[in-house]
């Protein structure tokens, strides 16, 4: 459960990210249950047919780490479906993780990345970044669904 | 007030201008906002708000506007993004190129 302070900022952050899903033609919306948890759903601008749903946790805190972020097969669904996710690269539908510094599954591949020009940043607006890398990798570098 | 045939002229001239802001969601430092012709190459206008949110290249990442999230081509002019528009919103995305 997320502390006080991070329910606050978190919140005070989302409208930015919820706009710019928005404007990519997707949404954000908080889970009902746990509130450290979002669901980003997405389409790529190159198959808009295709549904992607992620699911961001603030489990850690906010702003001070980075969220988990994995794909789903719906909302509130399976976290362990590689074909819930897109191929686009440093995304590893095999190991279920975005090898980027900005998850926290990327920071646990790569420790070195705490400290240096890959640290988590904590200034501005954290969850627009991530929201902005999500929708700007699934518009620019999307190479297909996983098989 | 600007007449339309008076926009079309400038149109052609090149001379129209459009306010551009990008934004940069990890910058405390709010939007960068600046008014630029529409013959603007957006690699200008990179290297403008780069220096603004005082980021240096460095080769380990690619730094890159978007314009509705499509990544946008530096050699590309600003026109060529929306030539009625006369704002712009950008957002500047950085990218870790990984080995």
């Amino acid at each position: 459960m997320l502390d006080l302070e991070s329910n606050l900022t978190l919140e005070a952050d989302f409208e930015d990210a919820r706009m710019a899903a928005e404007e990519a033609a997707g949404s954000l919306v908080r889970d009902e249950t746990d509130g450290s948890v979002y669901w980003l759903t997405l389409s790529p601008a190159a198959d808009p047919g295709q549904n992607f749903y992620v699911r961001i946790a603030w489990s850690g805190g906010y702003p001070h780490s980075p969220p988990s972020v994995k794909f789903a097969d719906a909302v509130n669904g399976r976290l362990d479906v590689s074909a819930a996710w897109p191929v686009i690269p440093g995304y590893r539908p095999g190991e279920l993780d975005i090898c980027q510094p900005f998850t926290a599954e990327g920071f646990k591949v790569h420790p070195e990345w705490v400290a240096g020009p890959e640290a988590w940043p904590t200034s501005g607006n954290p969850f627009l970044w991530v929201v902005s890398r999500l929708v700007s990798d699934m518009t620019n570098s999307y190479q297909g669904r996983s098989g | 007030m600007e007449t339309k045939e008076a926009a079309d002229n400038e149109d052609k001239k090149g001379d129209r201008k459009i306010k551009v802001e990008v934004r940069f969601p990890i910058s405390t430092k709010g939007a960068f906002s600046e008014t630029f012709k529409v013959y603007t190459l957006v690699g200008a206008v990179r290297e403008r708000a780069l220096k603004f949110f005082e980021i240096a290249e460095d080769g380990q990442h690619a730094y890159y506007l978007t314009h509705k999230s499509k990544r946008l081509d530096d050699n590309s002019k600003l026109g060529d993004i929306d030539n009625k528009a006369k704002e712009l919103k950008l957002t500047l995305v950085k990218e870790l190129i990984q080995g």
